[in-house]
């Protein structure tokens, strides 16, 4: 028998790796398959259907970049709703990022009703955004609204909170933290696993809680932060069932979010070459924003064992 | 002790890739090819033809057309889909070239579906058609759907705006009833002030729907100016018709002793709470589609029915809808057998007769019991109803009206807050309007 120092074709087929390969990829394919037809397929198509105009009704005709630079140049309720979304963005994700790690450390503490309580604020987080928006429009209905009665038996006087241009957005913003159950569970799992010893070393130095809060508890919880400020943005920016079963993004634009007025130019005005357009100017806002955020990340977030 | 066999490698690839095969060939299967259409009209066929019949409402509306239709085809069956997210799912059924055979569309979707080639011209058909007669159907809703000459549907049942009133809300005020032959803006006015009592929340009129646009439109028309000219092409909003007209009920809206406020109203709903406060006995008078008769039946007061009130010209709005072919339908003339069957004398009245609306053919609203007519113990002028289809007008159907919408109503919007002069902001908005509609 002569042997080469190749080894035969036929032995590569047969090879235990290649078939194990094999039977990998046959598990994965229907997601893979899925994957291309539901996520990858479409996410090529509109990069593609962003050069061109499409009502659908009618054949696509080509229009290089005239979306993005109408977009930019013409579009002012493009503007707008960049300036709403970002107005949102910047004081939602704070303040449901302080709320969640509040609650975070109160519901960490033994008390009783315990299960209870984290049930109890977690709960809305489950509920769908459609449905909650819409209990929302009732709480905030000027005449039979738990808000406005609330704040009639303390003796003040009523709104008018999605009707308002000056109120509508901020009562957006506290609806958004009726979602802060998901950031909660996320800052309790990591005080959960907080390492006891830093703070048994911490009571032996004389620390009090205060500074043993930003000195161990905040460094510590840092991953966790980071990790909630970034699926936060990513969430604030895509912000649409709550604009879109409130209030349809009025009164005058005032909340006339970037996800609305993308689903308006797609599904209300049939302009799905704009609206893909702008999908990825969305994309490319929200990459931006995250690129950034693990830039600035090395220089506050704290992984234990690992170099900041 | 059995042992189990253990799945080999080869017999999971072979099971998995026959399955995933079946799978793949199963979707991708082309649908059963639809019996040659030639065959109709000459008296039984070898098999079935299945006729696709997509409308937004439920099927229970064509049910008893559709029972009759089977009798006497048994050989065409109609199926029939409710189609919800109409105004998206439509334009994606017709980019994917799946348009069901027969579309009952809205009315500016069936101009617009018609212009893009979506449907097909049946113009042909009527002419084609034995002692076919056009005259039957009210003249605005027969000449609506025709563009450059090519006909885009045939209409069926129609819902025209007309102004119900509480008697006794009128009583306890003192406030004569409107009058049938003379019905002013400047009427409306007076009556409802009249009736109104906001301490004791009671309004002579409902409020405005400020998102609802078809409150405007019609408004516009009734002091002779519209949203748009004659062909669609331009937009009208600064013709100083239409800029009087919404300055008018803008300044009625904004005054606060004539209709509430619309965040009392649109938070609780829209347009259809303000019927909602009119069968509760809040509201003197409610301009509205007739549908809303079936609220106040058992409301507990009496009501009455007269045209809204006018101001240059008598005019309202009516909603409908039309009943087109697809282009892509393989079954072009089965088609139009299910669709002429529909819109006869008899499936228009089938279909009015359960939504309460008159039909758009007038030997439709001839049939007894009238569909419009509610059963109460209370003289109601009821014929104000179908003669309201001999003056009023349709639902604009301006190319990418959405976008058009879209503009017109913030500018409404500003106008109807305060925030801004009809005057002011209708010579600014309607050029922007011009280019959107125009560009065909």
């Amino acid at each position: 028998m002569t042997t080469t120092g190749l080894a035969p074709r036929s032995n590569i087929w047969q090879s235990r790796r290649f078939r194990d390969a094999i039977v990998a990829y046959a598990f994965i394919l229907p997601w893979v398959i899925g994957f291309i037809l539901f996520v990858g397929g479409p996410i090529v198509a509109s990069f593609v259907l962003s050069f061109f105009r499409w009502k659908m009704i009618a054949p696509p005709r080509f229009y290089g970049l005239t979306h993005y630079i109408s977009m930019v140049t013409t579009d002012e309720l493009f503007r707008i709703s960049i300036w709403v979304t970002f107005k949102f963005v910047i004081i939602s994700v704070p303040v449901s990022q302080v709320l969640a790690l509040g609650l975070a450390l109160l519901l960490n503490q033994r008390i009783r009703g315990l299960g209870f309580w984290r049930s109890a604020f977690y709960l809305p987080a489950v509920v769908s955004g459609v449905a909650g928006s819409i209990i929302w429009v009732w709480m905030y209905h000027v005449e039979l609204g738990i808000v406005n009665n609330g704040l009639a038996l303390m003796g003040l006087e009523g709104r008018n909170w999605l009707y308002d241009r000056e109120l509508v957005l901020g009562s957006l913003i506290v609806k958004s933290l009726w979602n802060v159950g998901i950031p909660m569970v996320i800052y309790l799992a990591a005080l959960q696993g907080m390492p006891q010893q830093l703070y048994e070393a911490a009571d032996i130095d004389g620390s009090g809680e205060v500074s043993k809060f930003f000195a161990i508890t905040l460094p510590m919880l840092s991953p966790a932060i980071f990790f909630n400020i970034v699926m936060g943005i990513i969430a604030s920016v895509q912000t649409f069932a709550e604009p879109y079963v409130m209030t349809g993004g009025g009164p005058d634009n005032a909340t006339l979010f970037l996800g609305l007025h993308l689903y308006q130019n797609a599904f209300h005005y049939l302009k799905m070459g704009y609206a893909s357009a702008m999908a990825w100017i969305m994309f490319l806002l929200i990459f931006g924003l995250t690129v950034f955020q693990f830039g600035l990340a090395g220089r506050w977030v704290y992984y234990e064992g690992g170099a900041r | 002790m059995t042992q189990r066999e253990s799945l080999s490698r080869r017999t999971f690839l072979k099971v998995s890739g026959t399955f995933a095969g079946a799978a793949v060939a199963a979707a991708c299967a082309p649908v059963a090819a639809p019996a040659d259409d030639g065959a109709m009209g000459e008296g039984a066929m070898a098999e079935p033809v299945t006729i696709r019949y997509g409308r937004h409402d439920p099927a229970a509306g064509v049910a008893t057309t559709l029972e009759s239709f089977q009798e006497e085809y048994p050989d065409i069956v109609v199926s029939v889909e409710q189609i919800g997210e109409f105004h998206a799912k439509i334009p994606a059924l017709a980019a994917a070239g799946t348009l069901p055979d027969v579309v009952r569309s809205w009315e500016a979707m069936a101009l617009d579906l018609g212009r893009n080639n979506q449907f097909i011209d049946i113009q042909p058909y009527v002419d084609g058609e034995p002692g076919y007669d056009a005259d039957d159907f009210y003249e605005n809703w027969w000449n609506y759907p025709v563009v450059e000459g090519k006909r885009f549907g045939i209409p069926d049942a129609a819902a025209p705006h007309i102004t119900f009133y509480n008697a006794d809300l009128f009583d306890a005020a003192g406030v004569e009833y409107p009058n049938k032959d003379s019905f002013t803006w400047t009427d409306f006015e007076e009556k409802a002030r009249g009736i109104s009592d906001p301490d004791n929340k009671i309004w002579g009129s409902e409020t405005i729907p400020v998102g609802w646009h078809m409150y405007s439109v019609k408004q516009a028309w009734q002091n002779g100016g519209s949203y748009y000219s004659p062909d669609f092409r331009e937009c009208w909003l600064d013709k100083e018709e239409t800029i009087q007209a919404i300055q008018f009920w803008a300044d009625m809206l904004l005054d606060g002793n004539v209709m509430p406020s619309p965040s009392q109203i649109v938070g609780i709903g829209g347009a259809g709470a303000a019927a909602e406060l009119l069968a509760a006995g809040k509201i003197g008078m409610q301009r509205m589609g007739s549908w809303i008769t079936g609220s106040l039946v058992d409301a507990g007061f009496r009501f009455n029915v007269v045209a809204e009130p006018s101001q240059a010209r008598r005019d309202t709005i009516t909603h409908g809808a039309f009943n087109n072919i697809s282009t892509t339908s393989e079954n072009k003339d089965t088609a139009w057998i299910w669709l002429n069957y529909n819109t006869s004398t008899q499936g228009i009245y089938n279909y009015a007769s359960n939504a309460n609306f008159p039909g758009t053919r007038r030997s439709s609203n001839e049939i007894e019991p009238f569909p419009w007519v509610a059963e109460v113990d209370f003289e109601v002028d009821w014929d104000v109803v179908p003669d309201a289809l001999t003056y009023g007008h349709i639902l604009p159907g301006p190319a990418n009206e959405g976008e058009a919408l879209k503009l017109i109503g913030d500018a409404l919007d500003k106008v109807y807050s305060g925030n801004a002069q009809a005057a002011d902001i209708f010579p600014e908005v309607a050029p922007k309007v011009t280019a959107v509609i125009s560009d065909v």
